[in-house]
């Protein structure tokens, strides 16, 4: 096989175009009896604060057709056990290493980048501004191109690392924010973060998550994160990733040919912990049949 | 490398209600199970993406069998409630954390409620093989007669099973808790059910000073530890942190839970 599968996004080489979804698998250790991660292009962690924050109470997910809920908030050990525990794991990993951080205020954001990049073994960052299950530092920055671009902007002049900012379908343009992010010199964008949702149980009257609200993810979403994909792509130069419920490689070839450089597989771990080896044989299976020999030639190809 | 494995169904019959029994012939993972621990399974239907959590009734290491009891309540269970023998499904585990039996122990306490009793069964199974003349007192708790599961399996096993039925239907009026508080002389409790069942469960046996282990239930995505759905309150010094269900648990130390809901 000389199809050639590698992308690179913001100077950083992946040697194919699959990464997890932030929050979905952790930091990848659980994973690691049932997959190796090391077969993707790169592999995306859960987000982390300054602090640890507790995350909200339970119940934090719900089921709904061909998708799920969640408000877990953001639950993480804070920073510095994150260096402790999780660098040296990723440090043993040879695939590309991207941190989700997320932060209350830009400068929270800036400090975050700051000691992940003092800490090494890190290649990219991904900048949350979407999270819509916390109440300070959530979806709000990335409705608001200004605030996406402050934050952008702060994690920017806080570190070299190729920064990807990730943004929220909740917004009247997603163009707008896009250009926003680029232009505060994010070197790519993640496109989607979960749809707003509420789940309510008709038995006891009430909204399931105990949060009340939460974030839609799996294949119910996948057209309107192709939507956002293909709308970012016309606006900005910078290269997308794309992600909201691919669960196969033709999935994935979908968000390609929309504009994504690179996918991100995340709620279909829970359907099947090897989800990302399936979508990446259904993406060489589609370069065999369709004779694509640089998996480049996918991306925008709709447009 | 673990993996997911497929499973075929011998069995998958209504007992009662809305409560099934069903049977998955798995010979290899049977080996690894251990009382407490619990099966993911996932429905085969695709718009239904999380697998379901099943708690091992029994694990039998001969037959290869591994024996479910579950409840049709939701979406999910509904859909495994139409699988029938022959049919083959996907699952995770076993996984999870167990109960531990400790030697000094010789009266032992299972307090199941509802469908917090099959678990109990593969415990009473356990400690009646590693202590021969361990005093087993199983204590179950049913909203009334119609709902009462598994009494004669429990005999096989234990010096006595006392059942507990919310409108005195049959045995004790009251709860599975009530008729443990009766006689109260053990060196261990171990329990499973709904969690206000637990709570007074857990606050029993601290008044008491009797080792009490719980094996607590949250809604779970991943079930591998991963996502961080199914988190329960564990005491943390002066504070508490939130912990996995799915992998530091389901089974916990009753005095590490924190029971303020």
């Amino acid at each position: 096989m000389n199809n050639n599968l590698s992308v690179t996004i913001g100077g950083v080489e992946w040697k194919n175009p699959i990464t997890t979804a932030s929050g979905t698998v952790n930091s990848g250790k659980e994973y690691s009896p049932y997959v190796d991660f090391t077969q993707l292009g790169a592999l995306t962690s859960k987000g982390v604060s300054s602090e640890p924050w507790l995350g909200n109470p339970t119940p934090r997910i719900a089921e709904s057709y061909g998708g799920m809920l969640n408000a877990i908030g953001l639950q993480n050990a804070g920073v510095a056990a994150f260096i402790e525990n999780d660098i040296p794991y990723f440090k043993k990993l040879d695939t590309a290493i991207i941190v989700n951080i997320c932060g209350r205020d830009a400068e929270d954001f800036a400090n975050v980048a700051r000691k992940l990049t003092e800490a090494g073994g890190v290649d990219m960052l991904e900048i949350n501004v979407s999270c819509p299950n916390v109440k300070e530092g959530g979806v709000a920055f990335a409705q608001d191109p200004k605030a996406t671009e402050a934050i952008v902007s702060a994690v920017r002049k806080a570190t070299p690392l190729p920064l990807i900012t990730k943004l929220s379908p909740n917004v009247t343009s997603i163009a707008e924010i896009a250009k926003a992010a680029e232009f505060a010199g994010s070197d790519a964008l993640s496109l989607i973060n979960t749809l707003l949702a509420i789940r309510i149980n008709i038995h006891t009257r009430k909204p399931i998550l105990a949060n009340t609200l939460g974030g839609l993810s799996g294949p119910a979403i996948r057209p309107v994160a192709l939507r956002c994909v293909w709308q970012a792509y016309k606006a900005v130069k910078i290269p997308l990733i794309g992600m909201g419920g691919i669960l196969t490689g033709e999935d994935a070839v979908e968000f390609m040919l929309a504009g994504a450089t690179a996918v991100a597989v995340g709620t279909a771990h829970f359907l099947n912990p090897r989800a990302t080896m399936e979508v990446l044989e259904g993406m060489v299976n589609y370069m065999e049949k369709y004779g694509v020999k640089d998996i480049n030639e996918l991306i925008g190809a709709a447009h | 490398m673990r993996e997911m494995f497929y499973a075929d169904i011998l069995e998958n019959k209504l007992l009662l209600g809305e409560v099934y029994d069903m049977r998955l012939y798995a010979p290899k993972e049977v080996q690894k199970a251990k009382a407490g621990q619990f099966l993911s399974l996932y429905t085969g239907n695709a718009a239904l993406l999380l697998p379901r959590p099943l708690s091992i009734c029994a694990a039998d290491t001969v037959s290869g069998v591994f024996r479910v009891i579950y409840r049709a309540v939701g979406e999910g269970t509904r859909e495994i409630a139409t699988l029938k023998p022959g049919d083959r499904v996907r699952l995770l585990g076993p996984l999870g954390s167990f109960y531990r039996v400790f030697p000094e122990h010789k009266r032992f306490a299972l307090v199941g409620g509802g469908m917090g009793a099959p678990p109990m069964l593969a415990l009473a199974k356990k400690i009646r093989k590693e202590a021969l003349d361990a005093h087993i007192s199983v204590f179950l708790g049913f909203r009334s007669k119609f709902q009462t599961i598994l009494e004669d399996d429990f005999k096989k096993y234990a010096n006595e099973v006392i059942v507990a039925t919310d409108d005195g239907t049959q045995g004790i009026k009251g709860n599975a808790v009530q008729a443990l508080a009766a006689d109260p002389n053990f060196d261990i409790i171990y329990g499973c059910g709904p969690k206000i069942m637990l709570k007074f469960l857990a606050k029993f046996a601290e008044e008491r000073e009797i080792p009490c282990y719980v094996s607590v239930e949250e809604h779970m995505a991943c079930s591998v530890g991963a996502c961080l759905a199914c988190v329960v309150k564990v005491k943390d010094g002066e504070n508490w942190a939130y912990r996995r269900v799915c992998n530091t648990g389901p089974v916990f130390n009753a005095k590490e839970l924190v029971w303020d809901e």
